[in-house]
């Protein structure tokens, strides 16, 4: 049976926050992890879905980042 | 396809129901129960029009309350921040009473925004609403403020986020500028059986998000270890029940809406179920009419260092 993998998500309006899970990406999904922006929100905010295995949390992955529990 | 559904091997924990975005403000969103849940934030409360009707409620009773808008002795500020301005109610009046003064209300959504609180409202020019998320930080330069406001997000705010909150709210306050903070506290120190397990199902379920719904009375002691000089907190304790008056029925009204508002989703988390609720909701109201109980609000408040 597979791992199970829990969603988080995010809402985000800085730049910066989201240039850092761009960068982060790769290494998230080597990670067994997958990342997806939904398109930006009028106001600016995006939603980020994190999804990640059971065995990490985002604040391993994305330090500082506030993701919540889907 | 969502990426998810593709690779079998990765199976969804707890999947969560769909998401829907608001047409008019773009907010995403899940219905819980009837209830509508902003989605990337920790905050327990829904985000729907009977829960502006709530907030705008209870706006008006603190209001009544505490007497007044504030507490600071800000003397004419010349740019004021309510952080999680959530219906804008009190930004708008604090437009009023500074005139002068530029005014920003920040929350994850705009109150003007189609369907919400203040959708079509004349807005005075000295007003502006701005969309963030202040768990990513205030998105303003230091010293940007003279008074910086923050009230009632006890359910929004994570435990372990409260230092670096009020970290940013004292980088944006300019020298010599006052922060000041509202909070009110579950009246758990009420150990009615109802009215007890109630709380505890509020409290089970903030746990499983990181919040701490009692951290009310500390707000004071987060000013002072933020740095901040004059700090001065002060208790409001409002009666609660019929048996305290005009002010009292308004403080259960608002109370037990509050636990009402909290129904689906504690359903939906498996702490309760619909008949257990309405039960403890019927006997808890039973149980306020047969003793004078309190409601306690706390306001602190403190100035950053002038230069």
């Amino acid at each position: 049976m597979g791992m199970g993998v829990r969603l988080y998500e995010a809402i985000l309006s800085r730049p910066e926050s989201i240039a850092r899970i761009r960068a982060a990406q790769r290494d998230i999904e080597r990670l067994g992890g997958r990342v997806s922006f939904a398109p930006p929100a009028p106001g600016g905010l995006i939603l980020v879905t994190l999804a990640l295995p059971e065995t990490l949390t985002p604040a391993q992955v994305l330090p500082g980042i506030p993701f919540a529990p889907a | 396809m969502p990426w998810f559904r593709r690779r079998q091997a990765a199976a969804i924990v707890d999947a969560p129901p769909a998401i829907e975005q608001d047409p008019g403000s773009g907010g995403f969103f899940r219905r819980i129960g009837g209830r509508r849940h902003r989605v990337g934030i920790p905050y327990v409360l829904p985000t729907d029009l009977a829960e502006i009707n709530r907030l705008d409620f209870q706006h008006y009773m603190l209001r009544f309350a505490l007497r007044g808008n504030f507490a600071a002795p800000a003397q004419g500020p010349s740019a004021i921040l309510d952080v999680g301005g959530g219906t804008g109610r009190w930004a708008l009046e604090l437009a009023s009473v500074f005139p002068q003064a530029q005014i920003i209300s920040l929350d994850l959504s705009d109150p003007t925004a189609p369907g919400s609180a203040l959708a079509g409202a004349v807005l005075p020019s000295n007003l502006r609403f701005q969309v963030a998320n202040l768990l990513e930080g205030l998105p303003y330069p230091d010293a940007s403020f003279d008074f910086v406001h923050q009230r009632l997000l006890v359910f929004a705010l994570p435990l372990e986020r409260w230092p670096d909150d009020v970290r940013e709210l004292v980088r944006v306050t300019r020298p010599g500028g006052w922060i000041e903070l509202v909070e009110g506290r579950p009246a758990v120190h009420v150990r009615t059986p109802a009215l007890t397990t109630l709380h505890q199902w509020v409290l089970d379920f903030c746990a499983r998000r990181n919040i701490d719904p009692l951290v009310g009375n500390q707000i004071g002691d987060y000013l002072r270890r933020g740095g901040l000089h004059h700090v001065t907190m002060r208790e409001i304790r409002l009666p609660l029940g019929r048996k305290g008056g005009h002010l009292g029925t308004m403080a259960e009204t608002d109370y037990f809406s509050g636990f009402a508002a909290l129904r689906p989703i504690l359903i939906s988390q498996g702490i309760t179920t619909g008949e257990a609720f309405d039960e403890m909701m019927r006997s808890a109201r039973k149980e306020l009419d047969t003793g004078r109980y309190e409601w306690s609000f706390y306001i602190a408040y403190g100035q950053r260092t002038a230069m």
